[in-house]
Order: structure tokens, then C-alpha cells, then sequence
């Protein structure tokens, strides 16, 4: 089912193939799995410790050789005992290929008709976890899912190899947060392909703040009529880290809304390449389309490479837009701040996270969204990121209902 | 608190804008600085506060006899210094309540800025105002009309309560009505916290609600001319070409 998704989004970014092959960085995947490569005594250790700093219990954990679930809507096979993988993939086709055939993990996720649930899920790759995540959404269900990647060490190195398929049922909602929070030295390679139906609404949020080389492909279709899709990606660098995430979001009948944020904030000698392509189909009259990258850069020696584009099928579109830009931190900010007492690097610091604060901003639930600001706010403190960040109240969010950060704060300091 | 400007000469980009300007305020003080278009007002505000892209080519600014030039813009705030801006940067992102937070607790040199406590105190200053309550909630000075950042700039004053308030055309973009609520918050600040207030303007509109002790007429970045309230009522009747003694 999975492959033949990507078939269409394929297709989708056909005219694109020669292009983005220029822009195409390898990934190497060299990594064995045993029950015995991947046992840790500190696994226990790591996992109370992300539950403790992030007040999270998760309703399941997923590593390589264990797992369990604390909910009937989570289901987890495990489809292998041993795995080597000595590799490189360049593209979508090539990652989903990769994990359809090596697939140590089957998650899924399942919301009935008329249920809501909020869920948080971790998975720790300790070598090498190529895994399978199903999430339906049912007919009228909502879903409000965090999803955490981690490695399994705090410093050795890993592979994350998961593949999603998200579908969102007619008059259903989902609000999807993913963090990869995965070790600097590790690699992750993921695949998602997400569908929305009739009157659906999809979120979905993800941060990319780990891994020395992330690659990442999401297929977005806005497939039922009046359904609308919203994906707001991440990227966090510091040091030599690279990314290379391509998206392709599609309006695929009339009346839809599908919008693609990417902003991206580049430390050192970080590096981004963001691919982002809109399609407007034919039959998706009154469409809204909308693709946008913006990045920061904080260093000369950091490369931010965005290439947003479209393809609009149909002459009746209600708005359909691409934009790219890239800024330096504002002095005028800067000065601004520090005239009203406060120092030059919480100044530049202040500055980075309301740049971070409008990705946080589209998480719906309360809760993810400081776990997600916390774990940015504590790459950019640290400079590097961090296992197992605490949660604060001194998030950077904004309460969605008002559209006020006060609003927010005081509901999490139990003000209001 | 007193601020002394000695012979100040400034320049942007190898021009040189601030002539040899020498100014005196206290704490206490009410002074008034008038002046066309491109005499040089804002940038001797902003040369005040430390702005780096303004070089000062000689003279000296003092605080209480220390001189404060090399000194950076942050610290000449929790000296007491505070500059309501001309025209206010807007930073998406960061939230005017967090923003104040960081800065009373950068001021006052401590963390124990209750956030409760500083919100009532934002709720009265805005209510003072005749701001909508929303407007708090949102980004620093982000979508704001002008009138409304002009009106969030004295919101910040009120919290942080500088001991010398430098106030760049407070009254530019406000209608009737807002001129005079800022003017009355203004006039209630400076004589109940004792601050020592400069402020900026074109017209005396603003100046029927407030009670200057000093006028002061900059041209072409130099002070012309120097009185009390009557001077701004010579410049209402006659322009400013009468202040022309250079």
C-alpha cells in the first residue's frame, strides 16, 4: 500500500526529478542488528529520564528489540530478529524501498469513528530501527499524537529509518507533532505519505533538531473535498549538521487548503536543503495553495538552500503562492531589546525563539507545544542537542484560541 | 539622576549630523525638544542610548558624571536610561510580556519578577492607555498600527520606570484623543516617579496637556535655542525660521 503512495507522489514531483537530483545528498547506513547488538542496560535509565524531564507518560515505546503499548488503539509487531544494512540512499524511492524491505517494527495507530485521543509515542533506535507507523484517523475521530525519536545512547551512533502513512477520515482531525530528537552522530532517513479525506483537517508539525544527517520526503494530499492539510517543518542545525527534506503537498480536488511552512535556523557550519513543491491538480477548483521557507542564519560558514515551487493545473485557484527568504539576525532587534535592559546574547537569543515560536505556535495541543519549545529552546542554551530536555513554562508558544503568549503562559502556570 | 551632553558631535556614515549639541537633564525635569524635519533629534536620542551604527566623533554624554560613551545600549538602560522610539522595531515572535519580564528582571538585576504581578501591572498601564487588552498578548510591536506602538512604547515605560525617559514623537500617528491620554499618562509618570522625561516633537499640540519647565529648538544639529514653555508657544505662532541664529 505504502509503495504504491509513493508511486503517485513520484508523479507528482516528476518535473522536478532532474533538479532536485542535483540537490540530492547520500545517506550512508551502515548498521547490524542483533537482539544482543541492541540491548542497553541504560535503556530503562534513558526513557524515565525523558518521561521525568518532559512530564510525559508515553502510551508506548518502540526500540529495536522491545516494546510495549498502555493503549488499545496502539498496536506494535515486531517483523524481524536481525538486520544488516551497509547502504546509501539519495531519495524517497530509495528509503522506501529500504524500510518496506527491513522493517523490524509495525506501529499501528488506530482512532475509531467518533473517538478522540491524545497519544504520545517514543521511539529509540539503539542501532539500526527501520520501522513501519499506520495512523487512521476514522470518520469524525480526532487524534492529537507527539511522536519522539530518540537514539538509544546518548552519543553513539544510530539509524532511524521510519516510514508513515497517515490518513485522516472524512469530518476527522489529527494533530501530528514529531520531534527527532536523535544524537548528534546518528542518520535518519524517513518517508511519510499523508492523506486527508472529505472535510478533514491534518497538522502536522515536525522538528528536525538531531541526527548529523537528516533526509526526510513527505507526500501531503489534500485528497477529499474541503479538507485541509498544514504541514510546518523545522529545521534546528548547529555544528556539521545536515538536512535534506523534500515535501510535495497536493490539492487534489476542489475546495481544499494545503500549506507547507519550513523555516529553519542555522548555527556553525549547518547545513539545509528544503525542497518544497505545491501541486494543484485539475480538478481542484477554489484551491488554496500556499509554500513558504524562510531560514536564519547565524555564521557565514552556514549553506541554507530552499527551493519552494508550483505546479497549478487549474485556472480557478482562490490563492496559490511560493516564497524563499533567508535573514541574518536583525540588529535593529537586537539594539531594540538591549535598550530595554537586556543583554546582547539573551537579546540574540530572544530573537531565535520568536523565530522558533511561529512553528510552535501551529502545534494545537498545550502540551506538545512546550515539550517541543523546550526541546528547541534547549538546543539553542546549550548549543547542542540535548537528550532528554526538561520542560519549562517558559515556553515560547502562543495560546492558538486568543492568540496571545500571556494567554498561554497562564494557563500553564495554572493562572487562569 | 542627571544626563549631561557635552559638545556632542555624531556622525552616520562619515556625515556628520550632531553638530556640537550640549544638553543637561534631571530627574525632576520636564524638557522639550522641537525642531524640523532632519535637525538631527532622533539620531542625538538614539547617539544617547548607544546606538552602534553612530559614531561619536567628540564630546561626551554623562550619567551622573560618569561617562557612559563605549558603554552598551543595555547597560545605559539599567542605568536608568529608557528611549521610547520614533519608530519601534517589530519582533515577531517575542511576546511583549515575556519581553518585559527579561528586561524589569535585567533592570532590577534580579529574577524575581513574578509574572503575575508584572501582568496586573501591565493591565493597569494598558487600561491607563486606552489599549485593548489583545494588544498585550501579541508579538513586540508586531501589526501594530502606529499609533498603537507608540502607545505599547509608553506601556513599556510605565512598567520599567526609567529614571530618565527620552520620548521620540510620542504624539506622531495618535488622533485627538490619544494624544491626550498619552500626554496625561506621560504627565502623571513625570511627577509621580520623580523621572527626569526628554521628549521629542514637531508640534505643541501635545504640549497644551503637559507642563514643560525647558523648550529647547534644534537646527541643523545644533541647539539653537533654549527657554521655558513660552518659546514653544513663539514657535506655534511663528514657525521655526525665527529660531534660525547660526
Amino acid at each position: 500500500m505504502q509503495m504504491e503512495i509513493l508511486k503517485e507522489y513520484e508523479e507528482v514531483i516528476e518535473r522536478q526529478r532532474e533538479l532536485y537530483k542535483r540537490y540530492e545528498l547520500k545517506a550512508e547506513i551502515n548498521a547490524e542488528y542483533t537482539e544482543q547488538s541492541a540491548q542497553n542496560d541504560e535503556e530503562g535509565k534513558l526513557i524515565n529520564n525523558i518521561e521525568k524531564n518532559s512530564c510525559l507518560n508515553f502510551d508506548a515505546v518502540i526500540t529495536e528489540n522491545k516494546h510495549y503499548s498502555k493503549s488499545n488503539a496502539i498496536k506494535i509487531e515486531q517483523n524481524q530478529r536481525k538486520l544488516a544494512i551497509k547502504t546509501e540512499v539519495s531519495n524517497a524511492e530509495d528509503m522506501a524501498k529500504l524500510i518496506h524491505n527491513n522493517a523490524l517494527k509495525q506501529v499501528t495507530i488506530e482512532v475509531m469513528e467518533g473517538v478522540h485521543l491524545e497519544l504520545s509515542i517514543l521511539l529509540l533506535s539503539h542501532k539500526i530501527l527501520p520501522v513501519s507507523i499506520i495512523v487512521n484517523v476514522h470518520n469524525n475521530a480526532s487524534l492529537s499524537l507527539l511522536e519522539w525519536f530518540a537514539s538509544g545512547t546518548e552519543r553513539g551512533s544510530s539509524a532511524m529509518l521510519p516510514m508513515q502513512q497517515i490518513t485522516v477520515g472524512k469530518e476527522a482531525r489529527a494533530d501530528i507533532s514529531i520531534l527527532h530528537n536523535e544524537n548528534e552522530s546518528s542518520v535518519l532517513a524517513g518517508v511519510s505519505i499523508v492523506k486527508a479525506y472529505e472535510n478533514a483537517e491534518l497538522k502536522l508539525a515536525t522538528a528536525f533538531v538531531g541526527n548529523a544527517m537528516t533526509k526526510s520526503a513527505l507526500f501531503a494530499s489534500a485528497f477529499g473535498k474541503n479538507s485541509t492539510l498544514q504541514v510546518n517543518e523545522l529545521a534546528f542545525g548547529t555544528g556539521s549538521q545536515v538536512f535534506d527534506t523534500s515535501t510535495a503537498i497536493v490539492n487534489s480536488t476542489e475546495e481544499t487548503t494545503a500549506e507547507d511552512r519550513a523555516r529553519c535556523v542555522l548555527f556553525d557550519n549547518a547545513h539545509y536543503i528544503g525542497k518544497g513543491f505545491a501541486k494543484v491538480k485539475k480538478e481542484a477548483t477554489s484551491a488554496y495553495s500556499y509554500v513558504e521557507h524562510r531560514g536564519l542564519q547565524i555564521g557565514s560558514n552556514t549553506k541554507y538552500v530552499p527551493m519552494p515551487d508550483m505546479s497549478i493545473d487549474t485556472r480557478n485557484v482562490k490563492f496559490a503562492s511560493h516564497s524563499a527568504s533567508s535573514m541574518p539576525i536583525d540588529a535593529n532587534a537586537i539594539f531594540y531589546m538591549m535598550s530595554r535592559g537586556i543583554g546582547e546574547e539573551e537579546a540574540k537569543m530572544a530573537f531565535v525563539e520568536g523565530f522558533l515560536s511561529k512553528h510552535i505556535s501551529q502545534i494545537s495541543s498545550g502540551r506538545f507545544k512546550e515539550i517541543v519549545a523546550s526541546a528547541l529552546i534547549s538546543k539553542l542554551r546549550e548549543g547542542k542537542t540535548v537528550y532528554a530536555p526538561v520542560t519549562s513554562t517558559k515556553g515560547i508558544w502562543y495560546d492558538k484560541e486568543t492568540n496571545s503568549s500571556a494567554a498561554a503562559k497562564m494557563k500553564t502556570t495554572g493562572i487562569v | 539622576m542627571r544626563l549631561d551632553i557635552s559638545d556632542l558631535h555624531v556622525s552616520a556614515d562619515e556625515k556628520e549630523i550632531i553638530k556640537g549639541v550640549s544638553l543637561s537633564v534631571s530627574s525632576g525635569e520636564f524638557h522639550v525638544l522641537m525642531g524640523p524635519n532632519g535637525s538631527g533629534k532622533t539620531t542625538l536620542t538614539m547617539a544617547i542610548m548607544g546606538y552602534s551604527k553612530l559614531k561619536i566623533k567628540s564630546g561626551d554624554i554623562k550619567i551622573d558624571g560618569r561617562s557612559i560613551i563605549g558603554m552598551s545600549a543595555d547597560k545605559r538602560a539599567q542605568l536608568g536610561l529608557f528611549l521610547q522610539m520614533q519608530n519601534p522595531t517589530e519582533i515577531e515572535g517575542v511576546g511583549l510580556v515575556n519581553f518585559l519580564v527579561s528586561a524589569k528582571s535585567a533592570i532590577e538585576q534580579n529574577n524575581k519578577t513574578q509574572f503575575r504581578d508584572l501582568m496586573n501591572e501591565i493591565k493597569q498601564a494598558a487600561s491607563k492607555l486606552n489599549m485593548q487588552d489583545e494588544i498585550i498578548g501579541r508579538s513586540l510591536n508586531y501589526g501594530l498600527s502606529g499609533g498603537e506602538k507608540k502607545k505599547s512604547e509608553i506601556l513599556q515605560m510605565l512598567v520599567l520606570k526609567p529614571k530618565i525617559a527620552i520620548l521620540d514623537e510620542p504624539d506622531s500617528g495618535l488622533d485627538i484623543d490619544a494624544v491626550k491620554d498619552v500626554a496625561n499618562v506621560i504627565d502623571s509618570f513625570s511627577k509621580e516617579s520623580g523621572a527626569g522625561i526628554l521628549l521629542i516633537t514637531h508640534y505643541t499640540r501635545i504640549l497644551k496637556y503637559l507642563h514643560p519647565g525647558f523648550v529647547h529648538v534644534m537646527i541643523d544639529g545644533k541647539i539653537v535655542r533654549s527657554g521655558g514653555p513660552e518659546l514653544a508657544e513663539e514657535i506655534e505662532k511663528n514657525g521655526y525660521l525665527i529660531s534660525k541664529t547660526y
